[in-house]
């Protein structure tokens, strides 16, 4: 669905490239976190997708078109969905509703149907009793459930993420993540980029970037195998992870599959 | 401080409230045209009474119309006796020797007073009735056929819509900035004024540079959203012309009429 082939892309006046010689490809229906330390390339990566950057050597191709090809820019953006990270800054309108229907408006749709694209994406989100209020007024993880209603309301079959839960709070990020997962359960395909290795656990595939380049691209299970290359890029495996390591340290017999607090506690128990 | 919106809007659900913004706008400036036509004081009972029945049927109250009138007391205090010394007359009623009160200076500086009072409260009825959005959806439908003199009316409205939008945003940027250098040891408080303008630049300066960062996210936001201008671009909400619409520009026509035949007559 969406395929990198051999992409370098280096910022004007930068001396290094911040992408160097990326191949990846993302099938439909995956839900892949894009992790790395700040320079590592994964937002430049993640604005690649949509055609906000182009790279200066190699092609993207989303959904069959090129992003290189002018043409194809408003069918490309219509089709990938892109969340930021400041949740105050991707609101245009005051009032919820005319925030999320800016998007189809850009579109040229038809007045009902945007109205019905509307009350869609702000109860997927679960936020259809916010529609007339005015947008300053909203917490941040319900600003940035906002965004991704706004964005849905273009219908689209990606959604990036870039760094979306950086600016949140606990109960904000854990909004957001629960929004996403569900997106992703009716069929959508999610790109996450994101510093929190927390987040990635429910994940598809992890792809670790360094220094512009992919270090390790596998399920959750494989990548936190590698603790020590993630160490290296300068990245803090979930706490659970280094739990389940200091324990089989000192001989308890964990599987691998142990990520989350649950699946922690489901194998410990026995043990004890 | 979040609350404060451009305009002062007063929420309601009365006829004036729910007319379309542009019959309202209409009405202004027939409004304006009136007061304007007017060159005799007694006639401006006839604006003066279109005003109060469109005050009357907004359930508005006048105590908002007359905080509308602050901000220019000094200005009507001024003009007004201004008129009183200057204008120049026949029928004297009191002569100080240096200066005479005449009666046609009385009548003149009322006149144009109460002509700026009417002015002011009657632009003040539409801001007062209609949302800004709704005013700016309003003007951009209006202003939409000075495209051809290639008058940008999406633009305009589309920064408007965004100032409105980044109001309560800044708002609590310069306050946070604000506690930011207070923290820090900065005084705003104190001095003179020319030191207390002075002391606003650190708060002025990072105002600046994170308006800029917005509008650089907004702009990327924006761009990912498939926004490429005004150019097929369509609305949610529709303005609708109705029935009432149209009952109340006739009012209004009615009343610039009246005051035609009144003008013309005597």
């Amino acid at each position: 669905m969406i395929r990198f082939d051999h992409v370098t892309f280096q910022y004007e006046k930068a001396f290094t490239p911040a992408l160097s010689d990326i191949d990846l490809e993302i099938k439909e229906n995956e839900f892949v976190a894009i992790v790395g330390h700040n320079g590592s390339g994964k937002s430049t990566l993640a604005k690649h997708v949509n055609g906000l950057l182009l790279p200066t050597q190699g092609t993207v191709t989303v959904c069959g078109m090129q992003t290189s090809d002018e043409d194809n820019i408003l069918r490309i953006r219509q089709n990938v969905g892109m969340a930021f990270q400041n949740p105050d800054n991707q609101l245009v309108t005051t009032v919820v509703e005319e925030d999320v229907a800016f998007g189809p408006e850009n579109l040229g749709v038809a007045p009902d149907e945007i109205r019905i694209r509307v009350d869609d994406a702000l109860a997927s989100v679960g936020m259809t009793d916010f529609a007339t209020s005015a947008v300053h007024h909203l917490s941040g993880g319900q600003k940035q459930r906002i965004a991704i209603a706004g964005i849905l309301a273009l219908k689209p079959r990606i959604l990036v993420l870039d760094e979306a839960s950086a600016m949140l709070d606990p109960s904000g990020r854990a909004e957001l993540l629960e929004t996403v997962h569900k997106l992703h359960r009716e069929g959508m395909t999610i790109l996450m980029v994101t510093q929190y290795m927390e987040e990635t656990t429910g994940c598809d595939r992890i792809v670790v970037m360094k220094g512009g380049k992919v270090v390790l691209d596998d399920t959750p299970k494989e990548v936190f195998k590698h603790t020590d290359i993630l160490m290296e890029s300068n990245l803090v495996p979930p706490e659970t992870v280094s739990v389940r390591n200091a324990l089989r340290s000192i001989g308890y017999a964990l599987s691998d599959s142990v990520l989350t607090a649950e699946l922690l506690a489901e194998e410990v128990c026995p043990l004890l | 401080m979040r609350d404060i919106t451009l305009g002062q809007y007063v929420a309601g659900n009365s006829v004036i409230h729910k007319l379309d913004p542009r019959t309202k706008i209409a009405m202004m400036i027939l409004y304006i045209a009136m007061t304007f036509l007017v060159k005799d004081i007694w006639f401006l009972a006839i604006p003066f009474v279109y005003l109060v029945i469109e005050l009357v049927l907004s359930g508005i109250s006048l105590k908002y119309i007359l905080n509308s009138l602050k901000p220019i007391r000094f200005l009507l205090i001024l003009m007004f006796l201004l008129n009183l010394f200057f204008t120049k007359g026949e029928n004297v009623w009191l002569d100080l020797g240096f200066w005479k009160l005449t009666d046609e200076a009385v009548l003149q500086s009322f006149f144009l007073s109460i002509r700026i009072v009417l002015l002011v409260a009657g632009a003040s009825m539409l801001t007062l009735t209609t949302s800004p959005i709704a005013l700016t959806d309003g003007l951009e439908k209006l202003l939409t056929p000075l495209k051809i003199f290639h008058f940008p009316a999406h633009e305009l409205a589309m920064m408007m819509t965004i100032a409105l939008r980044f109001v309560p945003t800044l708002m609590d940027e310069s306050e946070k900035i604000r506690n930011a250098q207070m923290s820090r040891g900065a005084d705003f408080e104190s001095g003179n004024i020319f030191k207390r303008v002075k002391s606003m630049i650190p708060i002025l300066i990072p105002l600046f540079v994170s308006s800029f960062r917005k509008a650089d996210d907004l702009a990327i936001a924006m761009e990912s959203r498939c926004y490429h201008g005004g150019d097929g671009r369509t609305r949610m909400h529709q303005l609708k012309f109705r029935k009432e619409d149209l009952f109340a520009i006739l009012i209004t026509l009615l009343f610039v009429a009246a005051l035609i035949v009144i003008l013309v007559l005597f």
